[in-house]
């Protein structure tokens, strides 16, 4: 059993079903390919989140406080697709699917936040993804959906 | 829409109910108002600045002037109005919006000092509007016409709240209010905000625990309470017109 498994187990729960879970630093909180179906918020403390890319381990991104992680295997079933390390003493909300709605229900301001969220990380994939068409490393109808 | 704000001074009042007879008296407001500019603070209003719920534009006309030169005074000096929205004005959102002087937003998540501070109106945890919110428009519209009758009924209203909370044991909130407000206050505080400030229940008041703290700052035309925030440091005073805003009494629930 992982530790987050143990800890999903025996954490404290909150009003709307949420646990609240605590990680030391170094600690890694969620394991590339992995099956998760839980998202998380950062109650106090601050996440990296990497991957091995070709034998080596790429950096991809910090999140701190009031900020969330771990939403796409919530939201779509998928495997987990990067590490997540604990990067000082750090208490987290963990929310399953169903305690999502939960949560949606009894704090709504969430789910504004989670929009505008996803509506900055569209926004930067789409400048991204611009730049490279203009550097010609791929073509228009690569991207097409 | 930016909900994301940096401010090191702000004040916060809400429920100013502008056109509603409950709420005479907005010579006072605007006193306030310059005086937050002259010493430099940026304000937020948080919800219910106008009522039209209550009240009809006509009633509330005749103060937008004011309104306007007052942003037009803050953004002179370079200081900020926020507006967030309540639910006696959320028909006048696109009216309130369109005045360029003023952000407006439905919530606002504060940054101060090094405190994460979430300023909201409220009324989406009032369980008698989350339950039924058809009827509960209708009952305040209904109310209204009592009001224009006997503006003093509100108050009324208000200390009946208090008296119905002095019978329930388990009920942690601020007086007054119903205990879904303080279960909304740790439901946000749990992810990662220090502080919440609501308005709504027109109920002022402040609870301080160890891990966060919670303010409401009721209506300043029933009883002119503000949240002031200096660095990330929130006090809920009574403002008085002598003393600057930042050595004012301290209000207790």
């Amino acid at each position: 059993m992982s530790k987050i498994d143990q800890d999903l187990m025996g954490g404290s729960m909150t009003a709307s079903g949420c646990k609240k879970l605590n990680f030391s630093s170094g600690q890694q909180i969620i394991v590339d390919g992995d099956f998760g179906e839980e998202m998380f918020i950062i109650s106090s403390g601050s996440v990296e989140v990497s991957k091995v890319l070709q034998g080596k381990r790429v950096v991809l991104g910090h999140f701190g406080r009031g900020e969330f992680f771990g939403e796409m295997s919530l939201l779509e079933g998928v495997p987990r697709s990067a590490d997540v390390f604990a990067k000082e003493e750090t208490q987290l909300l963990s929310i399953s699917s169903g305690g999502l709605l939960l949560k949606i229900r009894r704090d709504p301001t969430f789910a504004l936040e989670m929009l505008q969220s996803f509506s900055g990380k569209l926004r930067l994939a789409n400048e991204r993804l611009g730049r490279e068409i203009q550097k010609g490393n791929t073509s228009e109808s690569d991207i097409n959906l | 829409m930016n909900t994301e704000v940096r401010s090191e001074r702000m004040v916060v009042i809400s429920d100013l109910h502008i056109g509603n007879p409950f709420c005479r008296g907005s010579e006072d407001l605007w006193l306030f108002i310059n005086q937050a500019r002259e010493e430099g603070y940026d304000l937020c209003v948080n919800g219910d600045g106008f009522d039209i719920m209550q009240t009809s534009l006509l009633e509330i006309i005749a103060e937008i002037p004011m309104f306007i030169e007052a942003t037009q005074r803050f953004n002179r000096q370079n200081n900020q109005i926020y507006y967030t929205v309540g639910n006696h004005d959320l028909p006048l959102e696109a009216m309130i919006a369109s005045n360029k002087g003023v952000a407006f937003c439905p919530f606002m998540n504060l940054h101060s000092g090094s405190k994460r501070i979430r300023i909201e109106h409220g009324y989406l945890y009032d369980p008698n509007f989350v339950k039924n919110p058809e009827r509960y428009e209708r009952l305040v519209h209904l109310a209204g016409h009592f009001l224009k009758v006997a503006p003093n009924l509100y108050k009324l209203w208000m200390k009946y709240e208090k008296f119905k909370n002095r019978n329930e044991t388990d009920h942690e909130g601020i007086p007054g209010e119903p205990r879904e407000f303080f279960s909304a206050v740790k439901e946000i505080c749990d992810r990662g905000f220090d502080s919440v400030i609501f308005g709504h229940t027109h109920h002022p008041g402040s609870i301080e625990r160890r891990d966060f703290s919670y303010y409401n700052t009721g209506s300043f035309m029933l009883k002119p309470y503000y949240a002031l925030i200096n660095a990330g440091e929130i006090k809920l005073c009574q403002w008085e017109k002598t003393r600057s805003l930042g050595e004012q009494n301290l209000c207790k629930s």
